[in-house]
């Protein structure tokens, strides 16, 4: 909320000195409502979801489901975006949802973090992009895999369940004989108001970026890998590309940079960026928020390097 | 219960006009200078969704005793700070949700331009971002319309994306043939007087990923157009080295080979309106 605000004023002041400025603020606000009204159908579909998950599924359901072995648990959360399919915008309320109904902390915390990239939609898109290179597109789900799924199962074992520092994730669900679709809704739109604030905040955030942010210079790291991938997965986190389009960006990268770094872009991008990176402070404890921005960022910069260092590098091009 | 009221209907308001916003953005057309067509009728399934919601806020939930309990319509706000709650706490935070409102009704939307293709992602940093101006769609009515008199056979309809396509698959069918095409003019540094890059984003979401593709077209008429003038161009499309032509990003995305760049040969050039939907769409989408 404070670094939105400040941003606005900043903006403000900038906007009156000259024309040229106030133009670029047309471009930021232009920017800044098309990353809003893309992300909207999604964070409705996450709410959702999440109000469905609330109402229709049971307590009993998920007890008998959920493996107890804490790496089985992972292995389920990170292959769950298969059947409950919901982009970066939208995962947090679902995750969320899911945690609230009895499922472990290490399974919540390995669907939100691949989800977004685990999910046919975004498979499909991946693979399109690249003109229907599998390998390239299982590298990506198996990195996104890796990094999530060790990011979620270490928390698991650093963290106790109380480092979700919002109460939501805690409320108790009480049983209900029977739910009407006017609750339903209004659970959807409570969430909604809940999610939908961090993410107009991070749209303005990002768009400003966006504009006065120059990319030239990141750019002109493409022919070290150890640059090179730090400057892809900076930008991912800047661009917060939705994790539809991401895959389209990243092709016209792969043009010049490492595949190792294209793919840091791909899977970094869709874990932390700047849409959702507010979310996740708002909903974490500090010490578990800044553990999976280290981890996964440590994990992805691994990877990255490991692609384009390891033996197996001429098998992808 | 009179503030949890009193919320209700502020954020039932506000999921209403965000309702009315998709409705109004789609109906003045306005919606294809933010999103990818693809994407739109997600919009319009939130626009229903967004409505319904709205419904259920403003309409008061009926306080039989065990739903009441159970549910209480607001359950987290109300459990969360029932103690000290003062009033302006709790509406402050939907008051954000007003900005993209104002924003989507009272704006403008800018056409991206050359501003936004120096700063795309393939750039090489040369051109300094902020130097180049946006377009003003008021000025763009003036003609400067010029031909050759050995051009013969008409030229094709056609836009860059498909062009894109078919250079690879049937180039036989793409060079030495004359070709119409609309885009923004968008004059690179390292090009020859006479030269400027004929271009257009594609969007895939929404602009945020757009991606600038064009070609390099050569006119006697180029150095009196101005950057991110919209102009529709007829010409003969040929392929040769170009110095230079690899630091433009949009002809890099457009065609990466060894035998040389496309390049447009135009033989008339007219300057025409921004079109309505200045965005091109990926294949296969």
């Amino acid at each position: 909320m404070v670094v939105g605000s400040t941003f606005l004023i900043i903006l403000g002041t900038k906007a009156v000195q000259d024309r040229e400025v106030l133009e670029q603020t047309a471009n930021v606000a232009t920017l800044a409502l098309s990353v809003i009204l893309q992300a909207l159908p999604f964070i409705l579909l996450g709410v959702l979801v999440s109000s469905l998950i609330r109402y229709l599924v049971r307590e009993e359901w998920i007890a008998k489901v959920a493996p107890k072995n804490a790496v089985a648990g992972v292995i389920v959360g990170s292959l769950l975006g298969l059947f409950i399919p919901v982009c970066d915008c939208g995962v947090l309320p679902v995750a969320r949802g899911l945690f609230r109904k009895g499922v472990s902390m290490p399974t919540a915390l390995a669907y939100l973090l691949t989800a977004p990239v685990i999910n046919p939609v975004v498979i499909l898109a991946t693979a399109m992009a690249f003109q229907w290179n599998w390998q390239l597109v299982s590298l990506r789900i198996v990195c996104t895999f890796i990094v999530g799924a060790t990011t979620a199962l270490l928390a698991g074992s650093l963290f106790r369940s109380r480092a979700f520092s919002d109460p939501e994730w805690h409320r108790h669900e009480p049983r209900k004989a029977k739910t009407s679709l006017h609750q339903l809704l209004v659970h959807t739109g409570d969430e909604f108001f809940d999610v939908g604030r961090y993410l107009i905040i991070s749209a303005f955030l990002a768009a400003a970026i966006q504009i006065w942010v120059p990319k030239g210079i990141l750019l002109q790291a493409t022919s070290n890998p150890f640059m090179a991938a730090g400057a892809m997965m900076f930008l991912a986190m800047a661009m917060s590309l939705c994790s539809d389009a991401d895959a389209f960006v990243a092709r016209v990268l792969a043009n010049q940079f490492p595949l190792g770094s294209v793919m840091a872009f791909m899977v970094i991008g869709q874990i932390i960026d700047l849409r959702n990176i507010i979310l996740f402070a708002k909903n974490f404890r500090l010490s578990l928020f800044l553990f999976l921005v280290v981890s996964s960022l440590a994990l992805t910069y691994g990877l990255s390097l490991g692609i384009d260092f390891g033996p197996w590098k001429h098998f992808f091009r | 219960m009179k503030i949890q009221r009193g919320l209700a209907l502020v954020q039932g308001l506000i999921l209403c006009c965000f309702s009315a916003m998709i409705v109004y953005l789609i109906q003045t057309e306005t919606i294809v200078l933010y999103l990818s067509p693809k994407v739109i009728w997600l919009s319009k399934v939130s626009a229903i969704l967004l409505f319904f919601m709205a419904i259920a806020k403003l309409v008061p939930m009926h306080h039989n005793h065990s739903v009441a309990h159970n549910c209480c319509g607001h359950g987290h706000v109300c459990a969360s700070d029932h103690h000290h709650s003062p009033k302006i706490n709790r509406i402050l935070p939907s008051a954000i949700f007003v900005i993209p409102l104002i924003l989507g009704f009272g704006m403008q939307p800018r056409v991206l331009a050359s501003t936004a293709l120096s700063n795309s992602i393939n750039s090489d940093g040369q051109v300094p971002y902020y130097v180049m101006h946006t377009p003003r769609s008021d000025k763009l009515s003036s003609e400067v319309q010029w031909s050759s008199a050995s051009v013969k056979s008409v030229a094709k309809d056609t836009d860059l994306m498909q062009l894109y396509l078919n250079l690879d698959d049937h180039p036989e069918q793409v060079y030495n043939q004359h070709w119409r095409l609309t885009g923004f003019v968008y004059k690179d540094p390292s090009l020859a007087k006479n030269q400027f890059v004929i271009s257009r984003f594609v969007i895939t979401c929404c602009i945020v990923d757009a991606t600038p593709i064009g070609i390099i077209a050569e006119s006697s008429a180029a150095p009196n157009l101005k950057t991110d003038t919209w102009v529709e161009v007829d010409g003969l499309l040929q392929r040769r080295m170009i110095d230079g032509a690899h630091q433009i990003e949009a002809v890099q995305n457009f065609h990466e080979t060894d035998e040389g760049v496309p390049y447009l040969v135009v033989t008339s050039c007219k300057i025409v309106a921004t079109p309505k939907d200045p965005y091109l769409a990926p294949p296969m989408q």
